[in-house]
């Protein structure tokens, strides 16, 4: 598991955008870092999945309900969950 | 969280039954409330561990039936149920589905859409043989269930409405056989409950709508809180359309109509209590099952059964999906059948939990 401090935004948005892709079953090209969550249609499984890898790939507590803010852009939400 | 004395607070039905279960043990409890949203929850321990109850709408059956443990969790309330390790997979159809499978259960085959692909959806009607069931890959209570769909025209017309309001559709074959939700404690079965969706018998010379008016009528004489009269809705109009039927026809002596395929009580369903009726397999096998959860300690596991007089065997059966929260009403209060007093069944749990016991 890597360290909190050890974490790049840069590497939170990849996986982020990798992760998205994986589960709508769709190019990781077409996901964009300015993107909105509300563009992708997750409902409050998604985000619970989502908050439960991020935990266990880098070991930040994540509320679900981060993902659930549809008008915060992918890259936006990254940088609030880097900077703890 | 504020917390009062829980004889100052009216409770609903289900929370009352909780009380009733601690006071027979000497445990003391209390209401809580959450100064963030109001909420009320009944406050009761067991060995070292403080658990939370949701209380509902004071003097009805009605709560969300969510247990807690008393513990801060950045999830909030998610991450405080005793489920929790549990949740992904149980509240993910598709995900229990495939779980269930890769365990060796039954399972009716299916398939996952979201609506953004929706085009997909409509395409996998080709991948049925016989008839289809559409339903919301994480819906709850029957809503926007549609079993038994044998046409394309109703086909898209049940994804239509299940998109309009959930992001994933569930696609899966309709299985036939009779529906049953296990009530499981860990690490038993404790109640079994058949819920038979909602019908009227014909008697040859009343029409569905008479039929309907009077079963209604006999539920508000008996006013079980679980089974209270039910409107007839334009979901049940089409159910009704598609099986050939309408409201102005008349039944048959004896024949029965039914008016939804949903076999929860909130969708007007029958509950009817059983156990010596279900061939035991059926029990060991939704144990089995259950227990492949990890972290899963109170669950409903709903499963349809071909003939419960036959043993357990992969042709004969189908897991549908077990539950986070299940409902407990139905339980205390049966339209047949002998109540289960599910709160002492939790309570010799978290009993056995405290001892060590698993």
């Amino acid at each position: 598991m890597t360290e909190l401090n050890d974490i790049s935004l840069e590497a939170l948005i990849r996986w982020m955008k990798l992760h998205l892709a994986t589960v709508l079953g769709e190019p990781v090209e077409q996901i964009a870092t300015d993107a909105c969550l509300s563009d992708f249609d997750l409902d409050s499984i998604d985000a619970v999945t989502m908050a439960f890898e991020m935990e266990e790939r880098f070991g930040i507590p994540v509320n679900p309900e981060t993902f659930m803010e549809g008008d915060l852009q992918i890259g936006q939400i990254a940088a609030t969950i880097s900077q703890g | 969280m504020q917390q009062i004395p829980t004889s100052q607070v009216e409770l609903d039905l289900i929370s009352q039954k909780f009380v009733d279960a601690a006071n027979a043990r000497g445990i003391e409890t209390s209401v809580k409330i959450d100064e963030t949203d109001q909420r009320q929850w009944l406050a009761f321990s067991v060995g070292e561990t403080e658990y939370l109850w949701s209380i509902g709408v004071p003097g009805t059956a009605a709560c969300d039936c969510a247990l807690l443990q008393n513990h801060p969790h950045h999830w909030g309330t998610m991450g405080q149920n005793i489920n929790r390790e549990a949740l992904i997979l149980t509240c993910d159809k598709i995900l229990t589905k495939q779980h269930l499978l890769a365990k060796g259960f039954s399972v009716p085959k299916g398939f996952m859409f979201r609506r953004r692909n929706i085009a997909e959806a409509y395409a996998a009607f080709d991948a049925f043989n016989g008839p289809i069931c559409v339903k919301p890959n994480n819906g709850s209570l029957g809503n926007h269930v549609h079993p038994g769909l044998t046409n394309r025209e109703w086909y898209q017309k049940a994804i239509d409405d299940v998109a309009a309001s959930y992001p994933k559709v569930l696609v899966e074959e309709s299985v036939e056989g009779s529906h049953f939700r296990f009530f499981y404690v860990h690490p038993k079965v404790v109640g079994i409950r058949h819920g038979l969706p909602m019908h009227v018998v014909g008697d040859g010379v009343s029409s569905v709508r008479q039929l309907t008016d009077a079963r209604n009528k006999e539920r508000r004489k008996r006013a079980i809180p679980s089974q209270m009269p039910f409107p007839v809705t334009d979901f049940m109009l089409d159910y009704l359309a598609r099986t050939g039927w309408s409201m102005d026809d008349i039944p048959a002596v004896s024949e029965k109509v039914y008016l939804s395929g949903a076999s929860n009580g909130t969708a007007g369903a029958d509950t009817i209590l059983c156990w010596d009726e279900i061939h035991p397999s059926y029990r060991e096998l939704v144990e089995k099952a259950c227990a492949s959860f990890p972290g899963l300690f109170i669950t409903g596991a709903d499963i349809i059964i071909k003939d419960i007089a036959q043993p357990a065997r992969p042709d004969n059966y189908w897991l549908l999906e077990v539950n986070m929260n299940p409902a407990m009403a139905g339980f205390y209060y049966p339209w047949a059948g002998e109540p289960v007093d599910l709160a002492t069944k939790v309570m010799d749990m978290l009993h056995a939990r405290s001892a060590g016991t698993f």
